[in-house]
């Protein structure tokens, strides 16, 4: 540690700048406070809600933009109590991520305005529920600290259930919301058993030490098994909130029962927040092993990741396949996705920067991307359910006469979330399969085993998968174009076509602009594969903020 | 054990001198003057609590309320009833404050150690509990005759002065 450190050992209790680098989760948290005292000062209106809402939210992403301006490029920041890592750490990919879901939570709060305002009677305790889980989102990716990991985590999830109950009188959200429960708690106690393994073999809850520890002791010591098993019950966690395959069978229920604005916010903010975690947690796993030695460690991280990766892409296309309702084809479709991002993942475990470089940023594009093709998606389907009351397939029949301006965005989501050309979704997936196909280059090898042989089957596996999506989404889109039993038209509001058809735009142009959007996400990256700050968090961080102090 | 006592004790104003003395254990009688207090205000606390609530309250005697086991429901019969969902409530309560005193307890440890920022830390804690028990307050999510709706509503508060059923 550090002179600050030393000099006063209760460095948890927070200055002003520690402060500052945590600011935009202080001001949600405010937020929270100010919509609980709303019902006991104001009443039970919605607009006063709404407004408190609206203005922490555009508060917290002033701060979250300030604090990316000040984060030390490519390094971290945090304060922890005195220990090895920082409980909480501010570094480019939290705050990128902050900005990220802060501004998909605005198009969720916009989908409700416009569909639920009027009628909700329990608006802020839909606001507290829809923010709290924002906050445990940002904390799952805000730190290196598995005790911290788990408080984010159940803090995401709990709201999440209530949400997907959230209408106490629809007997399919409350059934959803009862399956999503149970599910999220026994993923988390078999997480917390795995927790609780690693802290007996290991004795330390932050883990850069754990990874040191797997460095040091993994190839010879006696416990290798119960540290994998640990390992693997961890890992279970994750995938619960990725909804990757083991793990993926809440997805489908939950997204179908919920409204669709918690459906939306669902499919993509949770999956995001577990993808970055298991990316830091992965590059901590990878900066700590000295490659030479333990080659086999590192492979064998690949190839679980990148066989699960695989599996759940490829059940996702499948089970999408016959779905007559269209939230449930597109919760199947996001489990696909989920398996796409996955294997970026996989891709940081490959040895040297350039691969660490190369996942990380197409994880963060396909992610930027993926929100857009979800919101878009999602808001014609909102629409459409508000009108027709039903989110069969067959609601859709006809849409590009019923309502043009509603069609025609969804096409643009749909095809994008296939990726194809034209369309930002093509970017995300190119990224991948370009990182994928670069295990060759940076690190070849013959064996069957090899990083090349992974890399390849994934690319494979990826384009054969995208064959299969191609289909579901064309029915969707066959459906409105060139069918049409003569149902009345959809009346939208102007507000939700501004909401649809900005997403639609958005992934026009974000394909023209492929430069910036990469820097951007190669900028929020580097703060995980800096070597210096990887390994050791809490070196760099105290000194950097204490050095001011001084 | 150690720790019970030197949080006890910080409490009433010997805290200087037990500090300043070398080691617990034989002949300190400033520590058995601390100890002895703190089991006296433990008593005090609970006469004076129990007998302020014997004046201030109203009494309505009710036959359950001289069950020799009072948990809610029939004590004696099977046990496959329909609970009573309105015990959440009591669930409810319990959260709030039980978190708050199982975290006031490391706090009050440590105390002396950090000092002002642990007093703060700990203000900022107890406004994040006490705003939402206020919520949950006004809410009327804490009346126990909420769930009732309309005439039977009414018909359970009119019962509840005779003494019910």
């Amino acid at each position: 540690m550090n002179a600050l450190a030393q000099a006063n050992p209760w460095s948890a209790v927070p200055i002003g700048e520690h402060l500052f680098l945590f600011s935009p989760l202080i001001v949600l948290l405010c937020t929270m406070l100010a919509i609980v005292t709303c019902p006991i000062i104001l009443g039970r209106g919605t607009r006063p809600v709404l407004a408190i809402a609206s203005l922490g939210v555009i508060v917290a992403m002033i701060f979250a933009v300030q604090v990316a301006g000040e984060v030390p490029y490519g390094g971290t920041s945090g304060f922890s109590p005195g220990q090895d890592a920082g409980m909480l750490i501010a570094d480019s990919l939290s705050s990128g991520f902050q900005i990220i879901l802060l501004i998909f939570m605005s198009g969720v709060m916009w989908l409700w305005w416009i569909g639920s305002s009027e009628s909700e009677r329990n608006a802020p305790e839909f606001f507290i529920l829809l923010l709290g889980s924002a906050l445990g989102m940002l904390l799952m990716v805000s730190t290196t600290n598995v005790l911290m990991i788990v408080a984010g985590f159940e803090l995401a999830s709990l709201p999440s259930y209530a949400l997907v109950g959230f209408d106490k009188r629809d007997r399919a959200g409350a059934e959803a919301s009862l399956k999503y429960m149970i599910f999220g708690a026994v993923c988390a106690a078999v997480m917390l058993y795995g927790i609780s393994l690693i802290y007996g073999i290991v004795g330390s809850f932050s883990f850069p030490v754990i990874a040191a520890y797997i460095q040091e002791n993994l190839i010879f010591s006696g416990d290798r098994l119960v540290l994998i098993i640990a390992l693997a019950c961890f890992m279970v966690g994750i995938a619960f909130k990725i909804a990757a395959v083991p793990c993926h069978f809440w997805c489908p229920d939950a997204f179908e029962g919920a409204k669709v604005e918690v459906t939306t916010w669902l499919s993509v903010a949770s999956k995001a927040a577990g993808l970055l975690l298991l990316a830091r947690l992965v590059m901590l796993l990878c900066s700590a092993v000295p490659h030479d030695k333990v080659m086999f460690v590192l492979r064998a991280l690949a190839w679980g990741i990148g066989i699960m990766a695989a599996v759940t892409c490829t059940v996702g296309n499948w089970c999408a396949y016959k779905q007559t309702s269209v939230k449930r084809l597109l919760a199947y479709s996001s489990i696909a996705h989920a398996g796409y991002m996955m294997m970026a993942a996989a891709v940081f475990i490959h040895p040297g920067v350039a691969g660490h470089q190369a996942g990380l940023t197409a994880l963060l594009v396909y992610v930027i991307i993926y929100l857009f093709m979800n919101l878009g998606a999602f808001g014609v389907t909102a629409m459409v359910v508000w009108e027709t009351g039903n989110d069969r397939i067959e609601s859709f029949t006809g849409l590009m006469r019923r309502a043009p301006w509603l069609a025609v965005p969804m096409v643009i989501c749909l095809m994008s979330l296939v990726g194809l050309p034209p369309l930002a979704g093509f970017l995300g997936k190119w990224w991948i399969l370009l990182a994928l196909g670069s295990f060759e280059v940076v690190h070849g090898g013959s064996q069957w085993y090899s990083f090349k042989t992974l890399g390849w089957s994934l690319v494979i596996i990826t384009v054969l998968n995208t064959l299969l999506s191609l289909y579901y989404y064309m029915r969707v889109v066959v459906r409105m174009t060139l069918h049409d039993d003569g149902q009345p038209v959809v009346r939208a509001s102007i507000r939700g076509l501004m909401l649809v058809n900005a997403c639609a735009a958005l992934l026009l142009v974000m394909f023209f602009l492929a430069g910036p959007l990469k820097e951007i996400a190669g900028r929020c990256a580097e703060g995980l594969y800096n070597p210096g700050a990887a390994l050791s968090p809490a070196t760099q961080p105290v000194a950097t903020v204490g050095g001011e102090i001084e | 054990m150690l720790s019970v006592t030197t949080t006890a004790i910080s409490i009433v104003p010997l805290t200087a001198a037990t500090a300043a003395a070398p080691a617990y254990g034989g002949a300190n009688i400033e520590l058995v003057l601390g100890i002895t207090l703190f089991v006296l205000t433990g008593f005090a606390l609970a006469f004076v609590g129990l007998s302020v609530g014997r004046i201030a309250r109203p009494r309505q005697d009710h036959p359950e309320k001289g069950a020799p086991y009072e948990c809610g429901e029939p004590a004696i019969g099977d046990s496959w009833v329909q609970f009573d969902l309105r015990f959440y409530t009591v669930a409810l309560v319990f959260i709030v404050f039980d978190v708050e005193v199982a975290l006031l307890w490391p706090w009050a440890v440590v105390f002396k150690e950090i000092g002002a920022p642990a007093f703060w830390a700990f203000l900022v804690f107890f406004l994040l509990i006490a705003i939402p028990f206020l919520y949950e307050w006004k809410s009327g999510y804490l009346d126990w005759v909420r769930a009732c709706t309309g005439q039977h509503r009414e018909s359970l508060l009119d019962g509840a002065g005779e003494g019910g059923d």
